[in-house]
């Protein structure tokens, strides 16, 4: 059956209380902590930072405190600016990135940071990803053509084909949807998923690729594409404000037509 | 523990190629239930109130019985559908999951058969 | 040491470290050509930074009107002022064609013209005719080309045979007798240690933008393998010439492409004034980014900036329309609105030049194969050992890049990296047997490292670093203040061995791996500092106020920065290839550069 309680091993306790010393204007981050290290249960620790010498976004806080409060803190980032994906993280319930997650409009005085839900824990804010990857390498995620382009030419693609991928090309794989979704959490073995779904429907939307039936026929299986249920948690999180519920709609709806419907 | 490749975790057994009729007769059966559902509710509406007699009278009209079947095979194998993806959904063990999915069909199998049986009773007496 | 490390061997014909668009574009060449092929990442492929560039690519396709490549290579030396390769300018700027072709045939989403085109859009320094017109020159996928770009190639080397090793951190070069012979690298998910032997290593490593406090670059921007060639004894190039990106958003650093200015948008001073006019008549908002840079710093430095503190200047763009805004720079007018609270169709952005590119690196030919002075010979090749994109110095960006030429730099010598080991390796071919110490340095230094406890958070350290960096190797510089800054960065470098590291464990370590990152850092922050005070001339980014001309008959060669065991930094010179590579193109002899 589908697991509805935390294993024994993952039950988590309450961790270590990091004050910041003389500071009035203070938010209380609560962070998620696991170390594969040793034989412990995760726990949370509470860090409380002094606002007045922190960033604006969440991910800000999180280096404020490895940087001067707890070097141990593990937790994955690189641009800061909401297009490398590394930052994906369970901020007070909501999948999002930290480094656009302004600390001022999730107000409240308590912040809570979880890793991604229901993926494989690496250590602290680090999930495991591989799984994700390879679901996302599965559905050939390249063009495929058998017409052989003009060697010194672009291929020729109208405005309007081109507007098509507008909405599908701009994900970052951070994994936000896909791990927010309870279908992924129940058969993320074999269901894709938004975020693999909405790449696959960016390959099926380009006027240029020209495999659409075999993408078609590869994605028609009722744990791939019909575990979707359109919850719609996908779009919600998106930080990028995509939507791939709607994405997998369109792929179901071209199936329909690929059934002479 | 495996060392099976990721990939190979996830090709696993390949595409199943099927799907869409399942998701598609479950949108039919719904679109279809509407229309049919309003029709008996209104038909048998006060059928507390009706003697058993009148109940079967009203049952036994030829347009009448045509429309509460369908409504009941519709019913059934939508509930079937349904009931189906719920199991997919939560039962993960192989042997559960296939028990499961064998009484369902098998319940809709009864539940239509004995729709079938009662109107046909009530039309050809 | 205070245990034995379990070393894992790999053997690979070529090992690419970096997986941003040259190392993918690398990966994916290498693998084609029948070789075996690792890439190391430190990050997830789709993380690297080339990620977050915006505007485009350059190349003369001539999709909005008549362009040439000798145009875009006079554009090029211009805008390096005269301190690029020739040779190598011509190589890149030719090559500018195919490459873009051919990430087009990858999948690349580019934005298109009526007649189904690429679109191109105008860029600071892209001219028509040597600089008469401005040339649409540069390919763009609205305001995220770097992003399209680099899932692309990711995609396209999922379907090869190459093999990835991510979130690799790599520790060091293996060298024996002046030849590459592999990389040591650290697995972070199960914390061990893997040799990779190669026929070539090619190094794929990026910037160091976070030497400075404020940069455009991500946080893993920290130039590792700048540092491993540093810690084999052999030079960087042209560590000087970092670049100040005109429009980085005030506060939170992060960027605003060039290409806003090239579709139209406008800086501004507290006056109003579109100040651009008076520094550069011709070209205006789109002079190459050294030139606006310096201007905004000085409209700053009179008492014209803007804001409370009169500290940045305004980009304008609110008179462009909504729909420019939304078809061409989605992706800014989300920026701006998450990072300055600005709403890009009333208001203007707030701006200042911010770091953003690091110009020197590793010296290279336009193979991308590393080299380095030997004598007579300033083009002497280290056997294995090759370098490509950011973290190479090859050099065709001279003493300024201009915009758009860097995705350009990624993928043509990407491509050129991978042809030139697909002509010099025999697939296959048998690893040598390595001296039984020869990966014991870097070992010790990774246990030391690892298990330091001395008195300073490497944090602190770092900051203490960046801050050093930021003001004493800004837009303006001067002898007094290099001077300074020299023997502080000296100081604070001094003091990376009593760092403090609380992390013991060797799983996601990312105390650890900061702290290995400070250290790559510290010897790029000093190797910078020490060459500009070395340069007694003004030349693209490095502008020296004590020494405002351009010097031709002193200055116009490469400086080489060697860092010995001691910390010393020491300089040699490599002459700039006044030469092209072929006859359909001639020569570019230096003359005053105005916009």
């Amino acid at each position: 059956m589908a697991e509805f309680r935390l294993p024994k091993n993952s039950k988590i306790s309450k961790g270590n209380h990091h004050k910041a010393d003389g500071a009035t204007n203070t938010t209380t981050f609560k962070v998620y902590r696991w170390s594969p290290d040793d034989d412990q249960n995760p726990r949370t620790d509470t860090y409380d930072v002094d606002m007045d010498t922190c960033g604006p976004m969440v991910l800000d806080a999180l280096i404020k405190i490895k940087d001067e409060m707890d070097a141990t803190l593990t937790f994955r980032r690189s641009c800061r600016e909401g297009i490398c994906g590394s930052c994906a993280m369970n901020i007070n319930g909501t999948n999002t990135l930290a480094c656009t997650a302004s600390i001022k409009k999730l107000k409240g005085k308590t912040i809570s940071i979880y890793p991604l839900p229901h993926m494989e824990v690496i250590k602290d804010l680090v999930p495991d990803l591989t799984h994700f990857y390879a679901q996302y390498a599965s559905i050939r995620p390249w063009m495929q053509t058998d017409s052989v382009p003009l060697p010194d030419k672009e291929r020729l693609q109208s405005i309007e084909d081109r507007e098509k991928l507008d909405g599908l090309y701009e994900c970052i794989l951070c994994a936000c949807c896909q791990t927010s979704c309870p279908s992924y959490w129940w058969n993320g073995d074999r269901y894709l998923g938004p975020a693999v779904l909405l790449q696959a429907y960016r390959w099926l939307a380009d006027s240029r690729d020209e495999y659409t039936g075999e993408r078609l026929e590869d994605l028609e299986d009722p744990f791939k594409v019909y575990r979707c249920h359109t919850i719609m948690n996908c779009a919600n999180t998106c930080p990028k404000g995509l939507n791939p519920g709607k994405a997998i709609g369109e792929i179901k709806k071209m199936i329909a037509e690929r059934h002479a419907l | 523990m495996s060392y099976q490749s990721d990939l190979g975790k996830v090709k696993g057994l390949g595409s199943a190629k099927h799907g869409f009729g399942h998701w598609w007769m479950q949108r039919i059966t719904a679109v279809l239930l509407i229309p049919c559902g309003l029709f008996v509710l209104f038909g048998l509406n006060g059928i507390d109130q009706m003697s058993a007699a009148s109940a079967a009278a009203w049952l036994a009209q030829p347009l009448n019985a045509g429309i509460t079947l369908l409504f009941s095979l519709a019913a059934s194998y939508h509930a079937a559908l349904g009931i189906q993806v719920v199991v997919e959904d939560y039962v993960h063990g192989h042997a559960m999951n296939l028990t499961l999915r064998f009484i369902t069909k098998l319940l809709m199998i009864a539940m239509m058969m004995t729709s079938i049986y009662a109107i046909a009773t009530l039309l050809f007496g | 040491m205070t245990q034995a490390y379990k070393i894992t061997e790999h053997k690979f014909d070529a090992i690419v470290v970096g997986a941003g668009g040259a190392g993918l574009r690398a990966t994916m060449g290498l693998a084609t050509k029948g070789l075996s092929t690792a890439c190391i990442t430190k990050v997830f492929p789709t993380r690297s930074h080339t990620v977050a560039a915006q505007g485009g690519m350059s190349a003369s396709l001539g999709n909005m009107g008549e362009d040439n490549w000798r145009w875009h290579m006079y554009d090029t030396i211009k805008g390096s002022d005269w301190l690029g390769d020739q040779d190598a300018i011509e190589y890149m700027c030719r090559e500018a064609v195919p490459s873009v072709i051919e990430l087009e045939h990858y999948g690349v989403p580019f934005s298109r013209t009526e007649d189904g085109k690429i679109y191109q859009r105008p860029f600071g320094g892209m001219t028509t005719n040597f600089g008469e017109g401005t040339a649409q020159r540069t390919c763009a996928a609205a305001d995220r080309t770097g992003h399209a770009i680099l899932h692309t190639l990711y995609q396209q080397s999922l379907q090869y045979d190459a093999s990835f090793f991510i979130e690799y951190f790599a520790i060091d070069l293996v060298m024996e007798n002046g030849e590459c012979k592999g990389v040591l690298a650290w697995n972070l998910a199960d914390g061990t240690l893997h040799l990779f032997r190669g026929q070539a290593v090619i190094l794929a490593t990026g910037g160091y933008g976070r030497a400075y406090f404020s940069c455009t670059s991500a946080h893993t921007c920290t130039g590792d393998g700048n540092a491993m060639v540093l810690r084999a004894g052999l030079p960087l190039q042209d560590m000087e010439f970092v670049q100040f990106h005109p429009t980085g958003i005030y506060g939170a650093g992060c960027l605003i492409t060039e290409g806003v200015r090239g579709e139209g948008g406008i800086l501004r001073n507290s006056k109003g004034e579109r100040f651009m006019e008076r520094y550069a008549p011709n070209a205006k908002d789109l002079a190459s980014r050294d030139v606006v840079s310096r201007s905004m710093t000085i409209e700053v430095r009179e008492g014209r900036g803007v804001g409370a503190e009169g500290d940045h200047i305004h980009l304008h763009l609110e008179h462009l329309g909504a729909d420019v805004i939304n078809k061409r720079l989605p992706g800014i007018a989300e920026s701006a609105e998450i990072f300055a609270g600005v709403d890009v169709s009333k208001e203007p952005i707030p701006v200042i030049p911010t770091v953003h590119y690091n110009m020197g690196g590793i010296p290279t030919n336009y193979h991308g194969e590393v080299v380095y002075k030997d004598g007579d010979n300033p083009d002497k090749v280290v056997p294995g050992l090759f370098a490509i994109g950011e973290a190479a110095c090859v050099s065709v960006h001279g003493a300024n890049r201009l915009g758009s030429n860097s995705l350009l730099d990624l993928i043509v010598f990407g491509r050129a990296v991978a042809n030139r080991c697909g002509d010099i390796i025999k697939p296959g071919a048998k690893h040598s047997e390595l001296p039984k110490d020869a990966l014991d340095a870097s070992l010790d230094r990774l246990d030391k490292t690892r298990y330091a406890q001395g008195d300073i958070k490497t944090a602190e350290l770092r900051l203490e670093m960046q801050k050093i960096m930021q003001n004493n190797a800004a837009v303006f510089r001067t002898g007094e203040v290099l001077q300074e800054g020299c023997e502080k960065i000296a100081a604070t470098a001094a003091k990376i061995d009593n760092v403090h590291v609380s992390d013991t464990s060797m799983v996601w370590n990312t105390d650890l791996v900061e702290t290995l990152e400070l250290q790559n850092l510290m010897g790029q922050a000093k190797v910078t500092m020490f060459s500009a005070e070395n340069r007694k001339e003004s030349r693209g980014a490095h502008a020296r106020e004590d020494f405002p001309d351009r010097d031709d008959d002193q200055w116009m060669k490469h400086t080489l920065a060697y860092l010995d065991e001691g910390g010393q930094v020491n300089f040699d010179y490599r002459p700039v290839h006044m030469y092209t590579l072929s006859d359909e193109c001639e020569v570019i002899p230096p003359k005053p550069r105005v916009y």
